[in-house]
């Protein structure tokens, strides 16, 4: 079979995307995720002023999207997590370990001055690999 | 010896590479990629080096690269993108001077960007990097 080394995802489940891009995009073996955030499909933000919550939705984004590429939590390669209050690191980190379990991906994150809807608090993409 | 499979480029019609030490694009035709955490002035035993010296914290970070980098074969010139993070570009030319000397011969692709905080009040930069391995 043969596959087309760039595919682009749009995931049933996930909201539309707020500006020019889609939701992941395949490369070779490689998933690029977009940045993931709790939007519910109606464009309004979920939970805010609930990290622990909005992590969680984001966290099923990112499991929807990387199913839909044939992938999982234990392929992750990489993810940046942007966060508005630094502080809330420990709540996001419990629900990380929720999903991905025994896999540690690499990661780096930062607390940024905001996100692209007020309210929002937390905002995951990631990098993954796509099993054969 | 260089890398053949990891190509720098400096196309023109874009804008020329602002430093020395990054090139616009780094194609990589063949090789494992290698995903690093974004790297921390944090010494072996987890403690901050160079409290308040955003220099001395940027050879902690780049010297931590490099070690992760070494444990899979790799060196500084095998790095095809870095991220860094900030929390004051103000620093800017500081951060310049050890990077010219760490990539002017292999650059990275490379991003910039000043965030609000990073995960501990007394750090100042963190850099992540891609590299592709031999």
């Amino acid at each position: 079979m043969t596959v087309e080394l760039r595919t682009e995802y749009r995931v049933a489940g996930l909201p539309a995307p707020v500006s020019h891009y889609t939701d992941a995009v395949r490369w070779g073996d490689l998933l690029f995720v977009s940045g993931c955030a709790a939007i519910g499909a109606d464009g309004a933000v979920i939970a805010p002023g609930d990290v622990a919550a909005q992590a969680r939705v984001v966290h099923e984004y990112l499991g929807s999207a990387l199913r839909a590429a044939g992938t999982d939590f234990a392929h992750v390669l990489k993810v940046t997590v942007y966060l508005l209050d630094v502080g809330d690191r420990a709540a996001v980190n419990e629900v990380r370990r929720e999903f991905f379990g025994d896999a540690l991906p690499a990661s780096t994150l930062v607390e940024v001055s905001a996100l692209v809807l007020p309210g929002l608090l937390v905002e995951v993409e990631a990098i993954a690999g796509i099993p054969a | 010896m260089t890398p053949v499979r990891a190509e720098r480029s400096n196309p023109r019609g874009a804008p020329p590479a602002l430093r020395p030490y990054y090139a616009n694009a780094v194609r990589v035709s063949a090789g494992d990629l290698l995903f690093i955490s974004g790297q921390v002035a944090w010494d072996d035993a987890g403690q901050v080096v160079g409290r308040g010296d955003p220099v001395r914290q940027a050879e902690q970070v780049f010297a931590n690269l490099t070690t992760i980098l070494a444990a899979h074969g790799a060196t500084i010139g095998d790095v095809v993108k870095v991220t860094v993070y900030v929390t004051d570009l103000a620093w800017f030319d500081q951060l310049s001077a050890i990077r010219v000397r760490l990539f002017a011969e292999l650059p990275p692709a490379s991003t910039i960007v000043q965030v609000a905080a990073l995960v501990d009040p007394d750090l100042l930069l963190e850099v992540e990097a891609v590299a592709a391995l031999r």
